[in-house]
């Protein structure tokens, strides 16, 4: 039964509120800052990590821990970012380009306090959006049906691709093996297994899970184990007026306000992420600025710009996540992971019978921004410490919790071998320029693309027709193709264009 | 995986020979780019990037990244940083299952911590915390980390779970 949404943000109140659900909630910003500020960590390997230990915690409070995580790292990413010029992760690295100027002109605390405020300042208008946002997208949610479903999948992909740099058809590569990967183990109509070899442990397939610990963590302990032990050598200064900080942030409040639906918007396309509206968000303050070439050289509006819109990001992300199980960056896809885990299903369900769970989430976010601008202003000068940390610590730590993670997860050994193998898959993919999202999200669509081609091959009799018969799903095929070959048809008239005589 | 689906009715074979034919097509697109006719090659050379001036910005943190990372530490070993770490993990992971993963933990921590030279106090804290942490998996979260093929339930420690 639907609960209307002022009774469901009533109840959702009584969630968040509750102990020991605060308690998990201020734990998962405390940790997830701690993530964000060490650079090769970040938000989408602490999710990893920190979801088996899930496992006990009732559902509501886990999902609110791990989205708590995701919340603090965007925060936690700016402060090494600022202080020592290496983005603790990829949402903050536009947040260098001004911030880190700030620190070295003596103003440290002034772009820590200008981060903290623009993130939560910034993550509160979008978190009101999303509340507004999710009372129309049950409609939405609901005029699709199993063909839309699989070709939703599909496009998710294929975004992916021409929103990652690199090549698309490395992209496509990428995501199609993560789909494939995903028909290991009994298949979803008959009862026949399907590249088990006999291995009765893996009947119920590959984990996807594991998978993620294996693609970010293991993943990114290789990467880290090729750079420089220590990350921050010099003793840091942080100097400067945190209430100046404070006020810059609402002397602009329309940069503010754009920054962080820029960072909803962009974060709402699957695979986008933060560190692409981290850009966009940046070039358009930039842009609008009338003074210009102040960015790059400490101009606070940098920072703003960037802070605010990797907090949108957080809640656009969360829209294709909860709508349909498609996850808008890494983080998401961890969180999704969380979502099944924990028998919370995307789909209509989470804005209907569910909408409870789904305000404590959002208010979750909420209340977060408000923790983080005050740990960010109270704690501010300490997290430097953090900085501070050698990754030769890091690695063997976040190693041992992996495994130990992964077998957590089913008490299968065939979820360590995942984490071990994928996490070489991993390494291999991103030195050469193969898109690990598109591998993540091809693995987390794998099983919700297979079970609605084959629904909607069932209702349609085995004609794949079905795919082009209704209005949506033929826009979905089309955006699809156009998404696919869009670019490379507007590079060919351009060529072709040039080529004409004038 | 296209072949060995054959035998399979087409309900089970469809999606995994789909998706497998399409992996197998973009593969050798990739390897034999250099050999397609120009728009063809263009079209899978071409980078997707559909963020235009972005990627400027980004290309050149990333620039600046890629330099750091061919400057690998020295540590003065033999094998170079990631390939010696990728070593460390396989060898925890199959050791692990024949020993366990509640004793290979800590010896995986100072191993690892020893070859990259670190002190001896760090050696120790950390190997410890990987004991500690080992232990609570069994303990507190009953995972039957304390079992391996070669130790069974000798360790007993979730109380032979």
């Amino acid at each position: 039964m639907a609960a209307a949404p002022v009774q469901a943000l009533s109840e959702a109140a009584s969630i968040v509120f509750s102990w020991p659900t605060i308690g998990w909630m201020i734990v998962g910003l405390t940790l997830g800052m701690i993530f964000g500020a060490l650079p090769g960590i970040g938000s989408s390997l602490g999710m990893a990590i920190v979801l088996p230990l899930t496992l006990p915690i009732e559902s509501t409070a886990a999902i609110i821990l791990l989205v708590s995580i995701y919340s603090g790292a965007m925060y936690g990413g700016s402060i090494a970012a600022i202080l020592i010029n290496v983005p603790g992760t990829a949402a903050a690295a536009a947040t260098t380009f001004d911030g880190y100027p700030m620190s070295k002109q003596g103003n440290a605390k002034d772009a820590l306090a200008v981060s903290a405020t623009a993130s939560a300042v910034g993550g509160a208008l979008t978190t009101s959006a999303l509340f507004v946002i999710s009372n129309f997208l049950v409609v939405i949610v609901l005029a699709f049906g199993s063909p839309e479903y699989f070709l939703v999948a599909i496009l998710g992909i294929t975004m992916i691709t021409v929103v990652a740099r690199g090549s698309m058809v490395k992209g496509l590569v990428a995501g199609f093996f993560g789909l494939l990967l995903t028909t290991v183990g009994i298949a979803p109509i008959s009862p026949t297994s399907r590249y088990t070899f006999g291995q009765l442990s893996l009947f119920d397939g590959l984990s996807f899970v594991a998978a993620l610990i294996g693609l970010f963590a293991t993943t990114e302990m290789l990467y880290l184990a090729g750079r420089a032990g220590g990350i921050a050598d010099e003793n840091v200064e942080i100097s400067g007026s945190l209430w100046q900080g404070v006020r810059g942030v609402f002397r602009r409040p329309i940069t503010l306000f754009k920054s962080a639906l820029i960072g909803m918007g962009v974060g709402a396309i699957p695979g986008s992420g933060a560190s692409v509206s981290n850009f966009l968000a940046y070039s358009e303050a930039m842009r609008a600025s009338d003074d210009s070439s102040s960015f790059g050289n400490g101009n606070p509006v940098g920072v703003i710009a960037s802070e605010a819109s990797n907090s949108g990001t957080i809640d656009g992300s969360l829209i294709p996540t909860l709508s349909f199980g498609i996850p808008g960056s890494g983080s998401t896809a961890v969180l999704l992971g969380g979502l099944i885990m924990h028998g919370m299903v995307p789909g209509p369900d989470l804005f209907t019978s569910q909408l409870n769970q789904t305000y404590a989430l959002f208010l979750a976010l909420m209340v977060g921004n408000i923790f983080i601008l005050v740990v960010g202003l109270s704690f501010v000068t300490k997290l430097s410490a953090i900085t501070k940390i050698d990754s030769n610590y890091i690695i063997p730590t976040i190693m041992v919790l992996a495994m130990l993670g992964a077998l957590t997860l089913r008490a299968n050994w065939w979820d360590v071998w995942t984490i071990v193998v994928l996490g070489f898959i991993g390494y291999y993919m991103r030195r050469n320029n193969y898109s690990v999202i598109a591998f993540v999200l091809g693995f987390v669509l794998g099983p919700i693309a297979e079970q609605n081609l084959l629904r909607s091959l069932q209702l349609s009799g085995g004609s794949f027709s079905i795919f082009i018969e209704q209005p949506l799903s033929l826009l979905l095929v089309i955006a699809i193709v156009v998404v696919l070959f869009g670019h490379y048809v507007d590079s060919l008239l351009a060529r072709l264009k040039d080529r004409l005589p004038i | 995986m296209y072949i060995r689906a054959q035998d399979w009715s087409f309900d089970t074979k469809v999606f995994p020979q789909s998706m497998a034919a399409l992996v197998i097509i973009g593969s050798l697109l990739l390897f034999f780019q250099d050999y397609l006719p120009g728009p063809l090659r263009t079209l899978v050379a071409e980078t997707g990037g559909a963020f235009g001036k972005t990627d400027e910005l980004e290309e050149e943190l990333e620039d600046e990244a890629d330099t750091e990372e061919f400057n690998m530490p020295d540590y003065g070993r033999p094998l170079n940083p990631v390939l010696m770490t990728a070593i460390f993990i396989t060898g925890y992971a199959v050791l692990g299952y024949y020993f366990s993963l509640f004793i290979m933990s800590p010896i995986f921590a100072a191993v690892y911590l020893v070859w990259f030279r670190q002190p001896w106090w760090i050696v120790a804290i950390l190997s410890a915390l990987a004991l500690v942490l080992a232990y609570a998996f069994v303990t507190m979260i009953t995972v039957p980390v304390d079992r391996g093929v070669f130790v069974g339930d000798l360790l007993m420690i979730g109380g032979g779970i």
